[in-house]
């Protein structure tokens, strides 16, 4: 990649994120749809607890959980199924049709929808020490930051390569990422630590980043969490980063493959599929 | 004036009442036949089906992993039970609800064809209700794996022999009626709001899983969110739900109620729910179209 | 100088699991000059849409080579969508939520445009199209005329040396299409070294605004020449308009007059009685013959017009007599 085509990727990405940052400004009623409305499914779950009489730190990892899911929803909604709506829109022919990347695209929707993801986490969390008075201790600051960092980037990159996937599809894509919805949120280990799930179903689920990432995090956050880790956090961390590099070679690949199949079978543009 | 030398104007091919049926039924039908078509002529019918439990069976499962994991005393077989039962029958509740506001979006913004479904004879409520109708069939459908799954795989311990259906039917039938005129509600608000309002209806179904005691007694909620719940026809469903399963006494302060007064009670909340949604969709189905936002896109 | 564009041979057919093969493209051979203003014309579904989308870079050939600017379509695609832009007629691309001047912006961001070149430009033909005073207008706050032109003015602020236009005035009433035919010639002219590639079915379109036409019917070019050669290929002669009454069963009254060419029986009209015969004729002379068989086989002749042949009448002309030669 030359300078000029690294300005020209850049200019993209700000370009699609300014759209999406722009126009969630503009529709104030999403601030209840996607932050007020959410948050209360978390409660009923931190209720669900108070209910069994369990400890105060399950609390704990409820909002944690809570607090990363908006990280997923952005990959599901705002990037995996995003070439989705644009192809529906029309959009997608004009976008393939400029000399710009499609990962750029992609990536100017991850960051513009990082902007909800994040302020619905920062409510979640300020809910969660606010009012239910979780307690959350960071042992290190830097090894959260890292275990944030490699958990969205591992997450991002899934997503472009689920993105892809739309070059070729269409409503079936968008049933399989509809229907991963749920079942992600129980295989991340949302509202129960990941260990719960056994062996095999941790391995399993190890397959999403954010399972991995979200024990990673709340290994870090959440005293208490020493017996319930499903791996050392240092592995966690390996993994994550492996991740990231799979996902992402994947990405590139099946992005430049999906193109090709899309325009061989004449399914790359077209809509109602 | 013999018959044949009647005016045509005054003699109507078939009488008024029929037609309306008629149209009705017909109505329904398409509606309910589009529907199907939109959710599942990608795939084979059992791929459908399986695709359509994934979501509910992995809610449940949830459940099934928080009692494994926090729920180690005395009675907690029965508490799981009720609270499996609970949040399988709200899936129902969930599914009618965003489903039905997902048509206005559906059909609106992706396939942009509400403008011609609006300027059809058919009015537009029946139009919903048809395809709502479809996802209530599938919900259905879905809520039998969740439950052949439970007592299966996951030990529920709520043989079908046993479950009180003369209880359950009539319940079920009220609760569906609340759902779907929830679903009415939510339908109105997404014709004037944006794309992101599909989100509104089942972010939306969180206040009634947090307030209707669902997977929770309701005495653990602060008396305020406990008032709400009182008065809202899902608590008295949910709650009739369990007591058809055999779990009595989930709830303490409802458990004084007879089951004949707790139907009761049901019936009245569902007939004003559904009198107050069909008030609040008219309201925002004209404002849609005093407004221009009827055939609106919003994507962003 | 490459050719604009070029075409050899090219070919697309689409099969769907079960079903049996489509032909959108059957051995398509074309060549447009650098500052052509190139028109493909052709009934729905006859190819026009699958040729501009394999030009711009959307969909493979089955088969043959396409070129813009030179560069491989297939091979070449970021260079080719550095050189062209492409604006469908009846699209509903763009947000709707956001203004149609941050739309236009965001698209040209696509394009590696610095974004104070690319607001200029803007700005510029936001004027151009008399769209200034709705620069911050939301996007589904606007007509389809509104909407089309912000569509046009999408393209132009990319600079394209090639330009794809699919059916541009799809569904827009007379006023704007003509505003929108009229600035894209006045583009070219501002622009000489600029290509426009256009499709429609409007033949006035095409005559009003193309150097050169090329009708495509079945996935075959049937035609490809400037608008007054297909006119002399086609037959020429004026097109002469005949209101007959009653309507006759038949146009066999004509055939014994070799002069008349291309007899079409329009616009019969069963309450009036009357009906339009409208034919060729190399001159003038011939019509007494005409009118004489008429009247002999008892038809009174109610009216008469004689006209240049519009390239509508000889696209009739030529795909009708291709289908008839392929029967």
């Amino acid at each position: 990649m030359t300078l000029t085509d690294a300005v020209d990727f850049n200019r993209a990405v700000l370009a699609r994120a300014y759209v999406r940052v722009v126009g969630v400004n503009r529709e104030i009623s999403w601030m209840l749809a996607e932050i007020f409305l959410p948050m209360l499914s978390v409660t009923a779950y931190i209720f669900l607890y108070r209910a069994l009489g369990a400890p105060k730190m399950y609390e704990g990892l409820v909002v944690l959980g809570a607090a990363m899911i908006p990280f997923w929803l952005v990959v599901l909604w705002s990037m995996a199924m995003q070439f989705y709506w644009e192809k529906e829109m029309g959009n997608l022919d004009i976008y393939m049709a400029s000399p710009t990347n499609p990962i750029a695209l992609l990536l100017g929707m991850a960051i513009g929808g990082l902007v909800m993801g994040g302020l619905r986490s920062f409510a979640v969390l300020l809910v969660g020490l606010g009012v239910f008075r979780v307690e959350l201790s960071v042992t290190s600051w830097p090894a959260l930051v890292v275990a944030f960092v490699l958990t969205l980037s591992a997450l991002f990159t899934m997503g472009m390569a689920a993105a892809s996937v739309y070059f070729v599809t269409g409503r079936k894509g968008i049933k399989i990422n509809i229907a991963l919805m749920e079942p992600i949120y129980m295989l991340s280990g949302m509202f129960f630590p990941m260990k719960n799930m056994g062996r095999i179903l941790g391995a399993v689920a190890s397959i999403v980043p954010l399972s991995i990432g979200l024990d990673a995090i709340r290994q870090v956050t959440l005293p208490g969490m020493a017996n319930l880790e499903f791996l050392p956090f240092k592995v966690e961390l390996a993994i994550l980063m492996v991740m990231t590099v799979v996902f992402g070679v994947l990405a590139l690949k099946l992005m430049a493959r999906m193109e090709r199949k899309g325009k061989t079978e004449g399914t790359l543009t077209e809509k109602w599929l | 004036m013999t018959a044949d030398d009647t005016p045509i104007a005054e003699k109507p091919a078939v009488p008024r009442d029929n037609l309306a049926r008629r149209e009705i039924i017909g109505g329904l039908r398409n509606a309910m036949w589009v529907g199907w078509q939109m959710e599942s002529n990608w795939t084979k019918t059992w791929i459908y089906f399986l695709y359509a439990a994934t979501r509910p069976l992995a809610l449940c499962l949830i459940i099934f992993f928080i009692f494994k994991f926090a729920g180690n005393r005395p009675g907690a077989q029965t508490q799981f039970l009720s609270t499996y039962v609970g949040n399988a029958f709200f899936t129902i509740f969930i599914a009618v609800a965003s489903g039905i506001s997902w048509v206005v979006i559906q059909d609106r913004e992706h396939y942009r064809i509400i403008r011609y479904i609006y300027a059809t004879p058919m009015p537009f409520w029946i139009y919903i209700v048809g395809r709502a109708t479809v996802v209530l069939a599938i919900s259905l459908v879905s809520l039998a794996i969740i439950l052949t799954f439970g007592n299966l795989a996951l030990g529920l311990g709520a043989p079908f022999s046993r479950i009180d259906w003369a209880v359950l039917i009539p319940s079920t039938v009220l609760g569906i009626v609340s759902a779907a005129s929830l679903g009415l509600m939510f339908a109105g608000v997404c014709l004037v709001t944006a794309r992101h309002s599909i989100l509104m209806a089942e972010g939306a179904g969180a206040v009634f899983l947090l307030t209707c005691g669902v997977i929770y007694p309701l005495e653990v909620l602060p008396g305020w969110a406990a008032a709400i719940g009182k008065v809202l026809p899902m608590t008295y469903w949910i709650e009739l739900v369990r007591r058809s399963f055999g779990g009595y006494n989930f709830t303490p302060t409802l458990a004084d109620l007879s089951t004949k007064g707790t139907l009761l009670g049901l019936s009245v909340l569902t007939v004003a729910f559904a009198l107050l949604a069909f008030r609040w969709f008219k309201f925002a189905e004209d404002r849609a179209k005093k407004t221009g936002q009827l055939d609106m896109t919003t994507n962003y | 100088m490459p050719p604009a564009i070029l075409t050899k041979n090219l070919r697309r057919e689409f099969q769907k699991k079960g079903k049996t093969k489509h032909v959108a493209l059957d051995g398509v051979d074309i060549e447009v000059e650098p500052g052509e203003i190139f028109g493909f014309l052709g009934p729905n579904g006859a190819g026009k849409t699958t040729l501009i989308k394999i030009l711009c870079t959307l969909l493979y050939p089955s088969g043959g080579e396409a070129y813009v600017d030179g560069l491989d379509v297939v091979k070449d695609t970021r260079e080719v969508r550095r050189r062209i832009a492409i604006v469908s007629g009846g699209e509903q691309s763009g947000y709707g939520i956001m203004t149609v001047f941050e739309n236009i912006w965001m698209f040209s961001q696509f394009y590696g445009i610095p974004s104070k070149i690319a607001k200029d430009r803007i700005w510029h033909y936001l004027k151009a199209f008399g769209l200034e005073k709705d620069a911050h207008t939301k996007v589904s706050k606007l007509s389809t005329g509104m909407r089309q032109k912000m569509n046009i003015i999408r393209g132009f602020v990319t600079d394209p040396k090639i330009f794809f236009l699919d059916e541009p005035t799809l569904g827009l009433d007379v006023h704007i299409a003509r505003e929108v035919r009229d600035t894209i010639r006045n583009w070219t002219t501002d622009h000489p070294d600029k290509t426009v590639f256009l499709t429609t079915h409007y033949m006035a379109e095409a005559e009003a605004l193309c150097d050169r036409i090329a009708i495509i019917d079945g996935g075959k070019i049937v035609e490809c020449d400037t608008p007054a050669n297909i006119r002399e290929k086609v037959g020429g002669g004026a097109v002469y308009h005949l209101k007959l009454e009653p309507v006759p069963p038949d146009l066999s009254f004509l055939d014994a007059i070799p002069a008349v060419r291309n007899p079409v029986l329009a616009d019969a009209n069963e309450a009036t009685g009357q009906c339009e015969v409208r034919f060729n004729l190399d001159s003038d002379d011939q019509l007494s013959h005409v009118l004489q068989a008429a009247e002999t086989r008892g038809f009174r002749v109610a009216g008469f017009a004689k006209a240049e042949p519009a390239l509508e009448d000889l696209f009739m002309t030529i795909v009708g007599r291709k289908l008839r030669d392929e029967e």
